[in-house]
């Protein structure tokens, strides 16, 4: 399979203000690296699941890329293109191919737009489409994502949370693009209500052969959707595989710690795993060597020195993971 | 359940607020039990009445919202009859709430320390500043906040997020409560960080015989730290009993659908159904059984009043048909 979007030494680094104090004492300004060297590959028709605590920079990636933001440092390619510097003028006629889903579906839609020119204005903005094509495409989509003609004229605060992300996704898709980032589309949801998006999502993503960027901090969701999976700390993917090899063998102590804390309904009473201590540390002050070095239980002297890169796991590079117990140990 | 008495007994609560659409019960004749160093899940839909029920119990019903009927019996005495003075007294130093939503509940102009040390002395628990400073540094660390005698003069701002959870829950247990209502937000903290939270209540209510009731969107967190398991739907308790039993043979539709609705991190491949419709307006409901729009199960007889009735000794289904679910 051929990557249809692709990172290399991605990096995003925000300037923060400056305190008063930071000011009189002319230090520059604070910065967190929310993106700190990402190498990716999105494949044609796969859903890459992107797990990682809050704060880790899963949004950050998924913007950039989408190119809502501009990298710092590294390169974008979507379909072969680099678009990692490209204006807005050569983006456009990309734009309608890659698209996103928000996790809060009523802070994204427009308050003051009926569902019908939320949907609409994509059309006549990307498709070049007029009236009646306009219309038919709406009702087409309408009924794919499960919502009636008589929404169409209604406002987003009539109505319900799964019904927002419903529309949310009828906008995101009605272009019909190839590349879809899901950034927590369904973690807003009533369980019941998420399984009906989860359903959907699953639907349209084999009608239209979508190739998406799944994030989402609950990993039985992310699981039940992806075919690879992607788990970040503090700004770097710490390890990247397919999705049984990375939940049922999983290589970096994180993603090990990851699993251990999720709760399980299948094991009541069962006694609860060693949790992870320790806090997730500051990304505007970042640990030297393996960022996950404090909290880890398996860390040794190199750990604080050195950091690791990717590399193959059990001698496949379809699963790889950033760890010095998996090149060379941590002595 | 036990023959003994419970720590708080609610029966027939219902708590009303006034709205444009009319009026709204956001609980509606929920009866429940717990007894001291027992925990209960509450899970439910959101807007199912799980919060009001509690925010009833802990009396932070703000008006025009109001309890309307039923009594709340904490250690035997009934709550919304008692004098206000009393109840007061009661409530502020025998229950605490923690909500897990940590950044709007810590007051941001005061420092943690601060925040403590006031409670402490609000309620009578030491007599000096400096011995509840005392207090408050012994609290933060029993929640596991290293060097705390360093870290009470911080705001809440310069904590994480886990430590200001920790820090919440060391203020909600400064007064000793034999009560600790945790409502967890929908939107989940961090895994790693929230198993080190319920860690610390698993632990304080062992130790110390805490009454818990977990609040909470997450039916795995009530199975692996409840014992009990109540579930809500439109206001009202539809089921009741032991978490293993209930996750194992559900007896209420609604139940039985949320499970069908959760995807499995050890079955990822297993197919999740969901549950089709909405919940009712609330404002708009009948006598019959709340969730028979959404109902696979839904006869004619449901539009009839249901009532929570006992199966065997330890559970409880509102559903006519329950026997048949499982
Ligand atoms: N102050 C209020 N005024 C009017 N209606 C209210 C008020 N507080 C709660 N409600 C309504 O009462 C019902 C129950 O709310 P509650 O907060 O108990 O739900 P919940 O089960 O805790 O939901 P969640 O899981 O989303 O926290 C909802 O319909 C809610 O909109
Ligand atoms: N516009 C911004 N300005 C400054 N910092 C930001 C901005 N957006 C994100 N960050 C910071 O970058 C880091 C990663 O954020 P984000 O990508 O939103 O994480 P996630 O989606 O994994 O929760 C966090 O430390 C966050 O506070
Ligand atoms: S490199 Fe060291 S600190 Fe980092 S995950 Fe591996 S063992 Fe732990
Ligand atoms: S009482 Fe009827 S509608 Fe209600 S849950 Fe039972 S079978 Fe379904
Ligand atoms: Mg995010
Ligand atoms: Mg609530």
């Amino acid at each position: 399979m051929s990557a249809l979007v692709e990172a290399v030494g991605l990096a995003k680094t925000y300037a923060l203000r400056r305190s008063i104090g930071q000011r009189l004492a002319r230090r520059p300004a604070p910065c967190v690296r929310a993106v700190a060297g990402v190498d990716l590959a999105v494949r044609r028709g796969e859903t890459l699941g992107l797990i990682g605590e809050s704060g880790c920079g899963k949004s950050t990636l998924g913007r950039l890329l989408l190119r809502l933001h501009e990298p710092s440092e590294g390169t974008i390619r979507f379909d072969g293109v680099d678009i990692t510097h490209a204006p807005e003028r050569a983006l456009r006629p990309l734009r309608p191919r890659m698209q996103i889903i928000f996790q809060d579906p009523y802070s994204s839609l427009n308050p003051r737009r009926t569902v019908r020119e939320i949907l609409a204005l994509p059309l006549a903005l990307h498709a070049g489409l007029k009236g009646a094509e306009i219309e038919a495409r709406i009702r087409l989509m309408l009924d794919r994502v499960g919502l009636a003609r008589a929404h169409l004229d209604r406002y987003p605060h009539q109505f319900s949370g799964g019904q927002r992300q419903r529309i949310g996704i009828a906008r995101a898709l009605i272009l019909r693009p190839e590349f879809v980032v899901c950034d927590e589309p369904v973690s807003a949801l009533d369980v019941s209500v998420q399984a009906q998006v989860l359903s959907l999502l699953r639907e349209l993503r084999a009608e239209m052969g979508l190739t998406l960027l799944f994030i989402s901090h609950d990993l039985a969701v992310v699981a039940h959707l992806a075919h690879r999976i992607a788990v970040m700390y503090l700004g770097r993917i710490v390890e990247e595989g397919p999705r049984d090899a990375v939940i049922r063998r999983p290589a970096h102590p994180y993603t090990r710690a990851l699993l251990a804390a999720v709760p399980r309904l299948d094991r009541p009473g069962a006694p609860a795993p060693r949790h992870l201590g320790g806090e997730l540390p500051s990304p505007l002050a970042p640990p030297p060597g393996c960022p996950f070095h404090p909290r880890c239980p398996e860390a040794g002297p190199r750990c604080a020195r050195e950091t690791a890169s990717l590399v193959a796991v059990s001698g496949s590079n379809a699963h790889r993971a950033a760890c010095h117990l998996l090149a060379g140990g941590v002595a | 359940m036990t023959g003994a008495e419970p720590l708080l007994a609610v029966r027939g609560l219902r708590t009303v607020f006034p709205t444009r659409r009319g009026l709204l019960a956001a609980c509606d004749g929920v009866d429940l039990r717990l007894a001291a160093g027992e925990a209960l899940g509450i899970v439910g839909e959101s807007g199912s009445g799980k919060s009001v029920t509690f925010l009833s119990v802990l009396g932070l019903i703000r008006p025009p919202g109001r309890i309307e009927a039923g009594e709340i019996l904490f250690e035997g005495r009934d709550l919304i009859r008692l004098p206000a003075a009393a109840r007061r007294a009661l409530r502020g130093r025998a229950m605490a709430l923690a909500m897990q939503d940590s950044l709007s509940a810590l007051n941001p102009a005061l420092t943690i320390g601060t925040q403590i040390v006031e409670t402490i002395l609000a309620h009578g628990l030491a007599r000096t500043r400096a011995a509840a400073r005392d207090r408050a540094v012994e609290l933060l660390r029993r929640v596991g906040i290293p060097a705390p005698e360093r870290r009470l003069d911080d705001y809440p701002h310069q904590f994480s997020g886990g430590m200001r959870q920790r820090a919440m829950i060391a203020i909600a247990l400064a007064a000793e409560p034999k009560l600790l209502v945790a409502d967890e937000p929908t939107t989940a903290l961090d895994v790693t960080i929230r198993a080190q939270v319920l860690d610390l209540i698993d632990r304080l209510r062992r130790e110390s015989g805490l009454a818990v009731a977990m609040i909470t969107h997450d039916l795995g967190v009530v199975a692996e730290r409840c014992a009990r398991v109540m579930v809500m739907y439109a206001g009202q308790v539809v089921e009741e009993g032991p978490t293993a039993e209930v996750i194992a043979r559900p007896r209420h539709p609604y139940t039985r659908g949320l499970l069908a609705s959760l995807p499995s991190l050890d079955d990822p491949d297993r197919p999740i159904d969901a549950i089709p419709g909405q919940v009712p307006d609330l404002t708009r409901v009948d006598a019959g059984c709340r969730f028979r729009n959404r109902c696979p199960f839904a006869v004619e007889l449901c539009s009839r009043p249901v009532d929570l009735r006992p199966l065997g000794p330890t559970r409880r289904s509102r559903c006519i048909r329950a026997e048949e679910v499982a």
